[in-house]
């Protein structure tokens, strides 16, 4: 019994550990390569040990495009976030309060259409209004992928702030509004904030849509990335250098925010 | 689920003697104001495009040509279902991609639930690191996957050598390409399902498994008999959310092959792009796009009657 | 006259001739007309480029546009991007007819006919003729005459001819040596030696080309024409399964196949300079233009190792495509005279120059000839490129047509499935079939 028991628990480490090596060789993978030269990058096979090099991230680091693109990425994420949690958190806190189901499946369409579907009309409309490689229109086609996530997750939020509270709030005078604003908001602060995490996160991340809306003024890090592997010969000392300097930001805001985004996905899924 | 419309907090609410006429009047519609912003939005940006677009399908339009559009009907439905040979072969490639990517995300993903819901050392820096692959920005990702999938000096045909299998070629032969792409995919999107299986488990009621264990259940047995007929609509939450974004699926395909070698790797998602922004062909584009979507939507109806069922 | 007043006159003649003098031999900078020629006449305007990635955009051109911008005053954005997004980039902005691009860069065996037909190209014959709009130094007859063809679209001049190519044989001349084999002449003795040399334990190949759909057909062009084939025949419609483009569909497949390296179906022009720069490849055949690439040390390892030759003749003797990018106004443009200032200073005499300096083919004969370029690239690099011109097919990379990304894509397709292995005449049926469906859509 023991035995089986001792077998089991090591078991368990070795799948862990092995579910954990399979979800983190790639990230490993880019941070060392980040540091080699391209000879020890083309040397098969790998190599473990090598002599560390700043030389890649000085390359990309250096030109000083990359952190304009870097900026950008930065502006369009904050930027475009802000805005759905403007727009967003009055509708979720009314989907949550007032059980508004149609506004819900509005919001899963907008999950379901591909981004490809608004990209033609959005280019023809913003070129028209002269808007193109414009910081707005950049966020505002972001939002399409950032709202519906934010209210979705807040709709969980504020399903945790109990209705008691807000009832006490009414009969001692507050406008609904007012119960929203003094009582419903500040309790749901932490949902807030995982709310903005991901939003940015997402925004961050956002590929397509940068593609073909941002211009130079406004490129942002994926597309610039993408640019930087074609023209350079594939230089994979940059490459993975790049790619650490992209995805560190993002990781670290997870890291900090780790248990407010396990809440909030789940929240959002298992209710919505 | 509490709402704000008990008898009580209406009869508070009308009773209010103070508030100027505007916070009233706000009061008494806000149910109507709250989501108005968040609904002009989604209008302006979604629903006018998507109406536009459908409007363009029943048009034939290059555009670069002089000619503005020109009405055609259904002329493009009957060509894309009909005449298109790159149509078909898309279609089949992303339902292909789309199954193997829910089944292999959903069983990796309650697997690595499981062991996460256990309590040991280490288990909240387990969870976040979980977490990371899913937060890399998709792109970066499936550029350092290209390089350990490089042929000839990639890291993971070393490791193969070093198990005793055969080198593969990944992503450079139309035979190996989608499992290579499924590869990466099942990599980046298993948290998700992780997490949501890790929900669903957290929420399971204490009673049945203590039962079982009273019953002198084998752990197998629990696991086929009592987990999964309790967590049945957990995954179809995960299913569905990783049918819709496989069916979509766009970053990683266009950035590590472009659909090549070939067509072997085109999806519908990328055919349509291509369509649209290499060809220029968007009345065509516009058709492809309104099947794409009636697809992508099809699917995840489906699977939500599947999980009202389920309840 | 009073002595003191013709002391005066003298002194202020001198003084005027003096301040003349000066004025006329100042060398105010590059590309600077004398006289009459007024760079700054468009001071204050904004132009946007949009550019396809090149060591001569990269490179030449935009570190030197702060000169421009003193010279004329005129602002410059000069957007790069690599080949594909370029074109789709340029795509859609153009499309939108928003006026947002004020000039671009086209390859004319690939844009040129839907350009036009879109009206995207500002002709600019006129601008040229125009002493108050072009600088005397221009001079446009200094280009080569087939290079002013290659930019010449239905009878339009559209652009400036930057860097003409043609397909040359690369070959590492030390392991020729080091085996005692001699440069192939023909394709049987190609293929030949592409299978000899190819020494799959060390991780060597015998030859090396494009193999990713769409850009692998430009280097198939060579392979069709050798055995007597074209890309269309004399009604413009495809002529794919005629017996000499089958053969060299099936030659060219077999030899990526047989003797090039793993991967080969995803290798683009970049990766083929990155093959043979790191010395992994014996042979390679794709653009001229890599030859600054390969000969500087700090990006190949097997600088001042390579040879080159004209690519192996067929019996229908040896034939590339010639095609060159070309710099363009933009119709749409809201200040085209700014832009036209801009071109014609890019392709000005000195910055040519420059270009040429770098080891960048230049379109120009009076850079081309110079002593800094016949001087810096391999003699042997030029007695090929030479050779290769008079028999080359102007602007003939893909099938000269209007709907080209579609067209290659298809075709690519069929490169791919003869490297795997599938029966070439199969292939060249289905994209034969394909191919005339797009071009009785589009044309």
């Amino acid at each position: 019994m023991r035995a089986g028991r001792r077998a089991r628990r090591l078991g368990f480490w070795i799948l862990l550990a092995a579910s954990l090596a399979f979800l983190l060789f790639p990230l490993v993978w880019m941070a060392l390569g980040s540091f080699k030269t391209q000879v020890d990058f083309m040397a098969y096979p790998p190599k473990w040990r090598f002599n560390p090099t700043l030389a890649n991230y000085e390359k990309v680091l250096g030109g000083s495009d990359f952190l304009r693109f870097a900026l950008n990425s930065l502006i369009i994420a904050v930027g475009s976030t802000l805005l759905s949690l403007l727009v967003g958190t009055p509708a979720a806190y009314g989907i949550a309060r007032y059980r508004q189901t149609r506004l819900g499946l509005l919001l899963l369409s907008a999950r379901m259409a591909p981004g490809i579907a608004f990209l033609i009309p959005w280019f023809i409309l913003f070129s028209k209004l002269r808007m193109i490689d414009t910081y707005p229109a950049v966020m505002l086609t972001h939002m399409v992928v950032v709202l519906p996530l934010v209210i979705w997750v807040l709709v969980g939020f504020f399903e945790e702030v109990p209705a008691e509270l807000e009832e006490a709030g009414l009969i001692d005078g507050c406008s609904r509004l007012s119960v929203l604003a003094r009582i419903a908001l500040p309790l749901a602060r932490p949902g807030l904030v995982a709310t903005a995490i991901l939003g940015i996160i997402s925004s961050w991340n956002n590929f397509i849509f940068s593609l073909v809306i941002a211009g130079n003024n406004t490129r942002t890090l994926p597309v610039a990335i993408f640019n930087f592997v074609s023209y350079d010969s594939l230089n994979w000392g940059g490459l993975t250098a790049a790619s650490t300097v992209i995805t560190l930001p993002v990781l670290v805001m997870a890291f900090f925010v780790q248990k407010h985004i396990v809440r909030g996905l789940t929240l959002g899924a298992l209710k919505g | 689920m509490a709402t704000l419309t008990t008898p009580r907090a209406d009869a508070a609410a009308r009773s209010r003697p103070r508030g100027a006429a505007v916070e009233r009047w706000i009061d008494r519609h806000l149910r109507w104001l709250l989501p108005a912003p968040a609904v002009a939005v989604l209008l302006l940006l979604m629903v006018f495009p998507l109406v536009y677009t459908a409007y363009l399908s029943l048009h034939e339009w290059y555009a670069s040509s002089v000619l503005g559009p020109q009405f055609v009907g259904f002329q493009n439905y009957v060509q894309l279902f009909v005449r298109d040979e790159r149509f078909w072969p898309a279609f089949l490639t992303t339902l292909i991609f789309t199954v193997g990517s829910v089944v292999l995300t959903v069983v990796l993903g309650l697997g690595i639930a499981h062991l996460l819901i256990r309590i040991f050392p280490g288990r909240g820096l387990a969870r976040t690191l979980v977490l990371l692959p899913m937060i890399a920005t998709p792109v970066a990702m499936a550029l350092v996957w290209m390089t350990m999938m490089s042929p000839t000096i990639g890291v993971l045909n070393w490791l193969l050598s070093c198990v005793g299998l055969p080198p593969s070629a990944w992503v450079s032969s139309p035979r190996s390409v989608i499992a290579a792409l499924l590869l990466v995919e099942t990599w980046m999107w298993t948290p998700m399902t992780t997490l949501i299986c890790l929900a669903g488990l957290a929420a399971l009621p204490g009673e049945p498994f203590e039962s079982a264990r009273v019953d002198g259940a084998s752990a197998r047995q629990v696991f086929w008999h009592v987990t999964l007929p309790l967590l049945r609509a957990t995954l179809v939450v995960a299913a569905l959310f990783r049918t819709i974004d496989a069916l979509k699926v766009f970053d990683i395909v266009y950035v590590m092959t472009e659909g090549g070698p070939g067509f072997a790797s085109e999806t519908l998602n990328l055919y349509v792009f291509q369509t649209s922004f290499k060809y220029l062909n968007l009345g065509y584009a516009s058709a492809l796009i309104v099947v794409f979507f009636t697809l992508i939507a099809g699917a995840s109806l489906l699977l939500i009657r599947v999980r009202r069922s389920a309840w | 006259m009073p002595r003191s007043r013709r002391l005066l006159i003298a002194v202020l003649l001198t003084a005027l001739l003096g301040a003349g003098s000066t004025w006329l031999l100042a060398d105010p900078g590059p590309a600077a007309a004398q006289g009459a020629f007024d760079w700054k006449r468009f001071s204050g305007k904004q132009v946007r480029f949009l550019v396809n990635s090149h060591d001569w955009t990269n490179e030449i051109i935009r570190p030197a546009i702060p000169e421009f911008e003193q010279l004329t005053g005129i602002k410059v954005a000069w957007e790069i991007y690599p080949e594909d997004q370029f074109r789709q980039k340029l795509a859609v902005e153009m499309v939108s007819g928003s006026g947002s691009v004020d000039g671009f860069m086209s390859l004319t065996s690939w844009d040129g006919l839907r350009f036009l037909k879109a009206g995207w190209y500002e002709p600019i014959q006129k601008y040229i003729a125009n002493p108050a709009l072009t600088s005397p130094q221009f001079g446009f007859d200094d280009f080569f005459p087939n290079t002013r063809q290659i930019a010449t679209v239905n009878g339009q001049l559209i652009g400036v001819p930057l860097y003409p190519e043609v397909q040359l044989l690369y070959y590492r001349k030390d392991v020729f040596k080091a085996k005692n084999m001699a440069v192939p002449q023909t394709m049987e003795e190609w293929e030949e030696a592409a299978k000899k040399l190819t020494d799959k334990a060390n991780n060597f190949y015998g030859f090396v080309s494009r193999g990713k759909r769409s850009a692998a057909v430009y280097t198939l062009a060579p392979f069709i024409f050798n055995f007597g084939g074209q890309w269309l025949d004399k009604d413009g419609q495809p002529a794919l399964t005629s017996p000499a483009a089958v053969k060299g569909l099936d030659t060219y497949g077999r030899m990526l196949r047989e003797s090039g390296p793993p991967g080969v179906v995803n290798v683009h022009t970049y990766e083929v300079v990155d093959l043979m720069s790191q010395g992994r490849v014996a042979m390679a055949s794709d653009s001229s233009n890599w030859v600054s690439s390969f000969e500087n040390p700090s990006k190949s390892k097997v600088a001042g190792q390579l040879g080159y030759a004209r690519i192996p003749r067929g019996p229908a003797g040896s034939h590339t495509p010639i095609i060159s990018w070309a710099i363009s106004v933009s119709a749409q443009s809201k200040n085209k005279e700014a832009a036209w200032y801009f071109v014609q200073w890019a392709t000005s005499r000195e910055m040519v120059l420059r270009q040429a300096k770098a080891k960048i083919p230049v379109a120009r004969e009076s850079a081309w000839k110079s002593p800094e370029f016949q001087g810096s690239l391999p003699k042997e690099w030029l007695a090929a490129f030479q050779a290769t011109l008079p028999d080359g097919y102007p602007n003939q990379a893909n099938p000269v047509v209007v709907a080209v990304p579609e067209t290659r894509d298809v075709i690519g397709a069929a490169i791919v499935a003869a490297i795997e292995g599938q029966p070439a005449k199969d292939a060249a049926d289905k994209a034969q079939k394909a191919v005339a469906e797009i071009i009785k859509k589009t044309q």
